[in-house]
């Protein structure tokens, strides 16, 4: 899954924004369309780019409020919403990323998930089985792990 | 997911030296079931505890195995064709229009015979053009139990990945191997 940031031009300097994680509400579908609706986001997920705003409407009452756990995620200083990540269960996060999406697996390789390995053909996304990136984080190994990382290594949103 | 530990014998060479068949259950299979389900060795590597009586065991054969997509007995040659089975072997839609899962369990008396190896060979060579969609077929099996990932290596599975933590099974969290076989994958005889 790719992450989009829809900061101000000067953001694409090297030291990230600050993230915040908080709960989606209703009134967050027209920044929902702000990946939803890009076919370039939308190229690497099951569904296919939404094409008006009721779609995000939709999406967010019927999947993402009763979802355990989905947040969005919100630049510093912005009250926007940028983007989204979920987890399920606490004791192993997994992530898998399309073979073809290097971008999606440096973001979790930077987050602190370990590479587990390719597993082939593993999910259907638009009528076609793809290969992919298995990445992992596991709780308490990792994380000690990640203290002992340089400042500038740890990121403050570790999930996806 | 049903997995069975093997004693460590000499691995057999060329051609299957086993034959299997596999056919559906039937509610008469439920006596020769209770030989591997009642078996806390068979059982130590699976998510269900050994079945104490045959009544709990009829009803999962009523309402898990029969109705189920594809569950068959393993079977051995001069048993018949509705021979008495030594184990089993299923395959579980997991997730995905084009994945499924492969589980397998085999009576203590028939390990290190390459029964269970035959049984996932026949199934790959057959499953693919019976359940509609299907791509791949991967199996989990525990870090601990090498036997059973032995008879996928040897069956032409692909070992893929070590999945730390993957799930809680019996009280502990197990490390899980993932193996594949997709649907172009070259079968072994």
């Amino acid at each position: 899954m790719a992450l989009q940031s829809r900061g101000a031009p000067s953001a694409a300097a090297a030291e990230p924004d600050e993230v915040t994680l908080r709960e989606f509400t209703a009134s967050d579908a027209e920044a929902f369309m702000s990946w939803a609706s890009d076919p370039r986001v939308a190229r690497f997920q099951r569904r296919d780019a939404f094409t008006h705003v009721d779609q995000a409407r939709r999406y967010i009452t019927d999947h993402v409020l009763p979802h355990p756990w989905y947040r969005a995620i919100c630049l510093v200083g912005s009250d926007g919403v940028v983007g989204r990540p979920w987890v399920g269960p606490r004791r192993r996060l997994e992530a898998v990323a399309d073979v073809e999406n290097p971008a999606s697996q440096r973001v979790l390789e930077k987050a602190g998930f370990v590479r587990d390995s390719v597993l082939r053909k593993y999910i259907m996304l638009k009528g076609r089985p793809r290969d992919m990136v298995m990445f992992s984080i596991v709780v308490h190994t990792d994380r000690r792990r990640q203290q002992n990382e340089p400042r500038g290594v740890r990121r403050q949103a570790l999930i996806y | 997911m049903k997995k069975e530990k093997q004693v460590d014998r000499p691995a057999a060479t060329g051609p299957s030296a086993v034959n299997v068949t596999l056919r559906r259950f039937e509610l008469s299979d439920v006596e020769a079931m209770m030989a591997w389900a009642s078996d806390p060795q068979v059982a130590a590597f699976c998510r269900w505890d050994p079945y104490e009586s045959t009544a709990p065991l009829l009803a999962y054969l009523r309402d898990t195995v029969l109705p189920h997509p594809w569950f068959r007995a393993i079977c051995l040659p001069g048993d018949g064709e509705n021979g008495r089975p030594v184990g089993a072997i299923s395959v579980m839609p997991a997730g995905d229009p084009k994945r499924a899962e492969l589980g397998y369990v085999l009576a203590r008396a028939h390990w290190g015979k390459g029964v269970a190896t035959a049984a996932v060979k026949r199934t790959v060579a057959t499953v693919f053009s019976e359940v509609p969609g299907l791509e791949r077929v991967e199996a989990l099996v525990d870090v601990a139990n090498p036997a059973s990932q032995r008879v996928l290596e040897k069956a032409g599975f692909t070992r893929e990945a070590v999945l730390r933590k993957y799930c809680f099974i019996k009280g502990k969290v197990k490390d899980r191997v993932m193996f594949s076989f997709i649907d172009t994958d070259p079968l072994v005889e």
